[in-house]
């Protein structure tokens, strides 16, 4: 991941997911971390998304 | 967020336009060791990430999980097929079509007879999501807004013939979930 990524708190926000059910977000959101995109500022690489999954949340 | 492939000439192709409740960096992870797009982010937005050695296991645990992600996953692969018939088998011109009504699908509002687009939208931007030119796009939307099909007033786009769109990509009438940026 590139170094400009600001690591959060994990915080539980992807309870609107329309993919998963809460319970289904709960068993994930334990292994998952969160971070803050900044528009235009970060990219992730063929590489980040071979080995992640990534759950979006727009701020706005 | 975008999905997009840059050639070694330098040109773009957006593959995909997420928006919140989205997931990237999926399908891959199970049979390969290669992804062939990046991703970036175009909006200020907040991304949970799952490493998929952490990810194995929970869909091996936890069944309804495993059925949701095959759901999803299955849904982005008929978005991708879907996409991809829109944007090779009717030209460009069926190709900015199918992208016009998905732009509607995805960021449009409907107004007494037209669908305004509320993303602004630039048209090199509208030729990174079918593979052409800025000057190839100009000429496409001209000949729309000629027939009156489109209209575009400080970079917005208005549908005002969905019906022509429609034709012109010889629609499936797909639904919104999977005809969508």
């Amino acid at each position: 991941m590139k170094k400009r990524v600001e690591l959060t708190k994990n915080r539980k926000l992807f309870h609107h997911t329309h993919f998963f059910t809460e319970s289904s977000l709960r068993t994930i959101e334990a292994a998952m971390r969160q971070v803050s995109a900044k528009a235009t500022q970060m990219i992730f690489t063929k590489e980040d998304l071979v080995e992640n999954l990534f759950l979006l949340k727009v701020e706005k | 967020m975008k999905l997009y492939k840059v050639t070694k000439e330098g040109k773009e192709f957006v593959l995909t336009i997420l928006s919140s409740g989205d997931m990237f960096g999926e399908a891959i992870s199970f049979t390969s060791n290669y992804y062939a797009a990046d991703a970036k982010a175009l909006t200020d937005c907040e991304i949970g990430i799952i490493n998929h050695k952490k990810l194995r296991p929970l869909l091996h645990q936890d069944a309804v999980l495993a059925m949701e992600f095959l759901r999803w996953s299955s849904l982005m692969e008929r978005t991708t097929n879907a996409k991809l018939r829109d944007l090779t088998h009717h030209g460009k011109k069926g190709a900015i079509c199918s992208t016009l009504i998905r732009l509607a699908n995805s960021y449009g509002e409907k107004k007494d007879s037209s669908i305004l687009i509320t993303k602004k939208i630039k048209n090199g931007e509208l030729g990174h999501y079918i593979g052409s030119s800025r000057e190839s796009v100009n000429r496409m939307l001209a000949d729309l807004k000629k027939d009156r099909v489109i209209s575009q007033e400080g970079g917005y786009l208005e549908i005002h013939d969905l019906d022509y769109l429609k034709l012109a990509c010889d629609c499936e009438e797909c639904p919104i979930g999977v005809c969508r940026m």
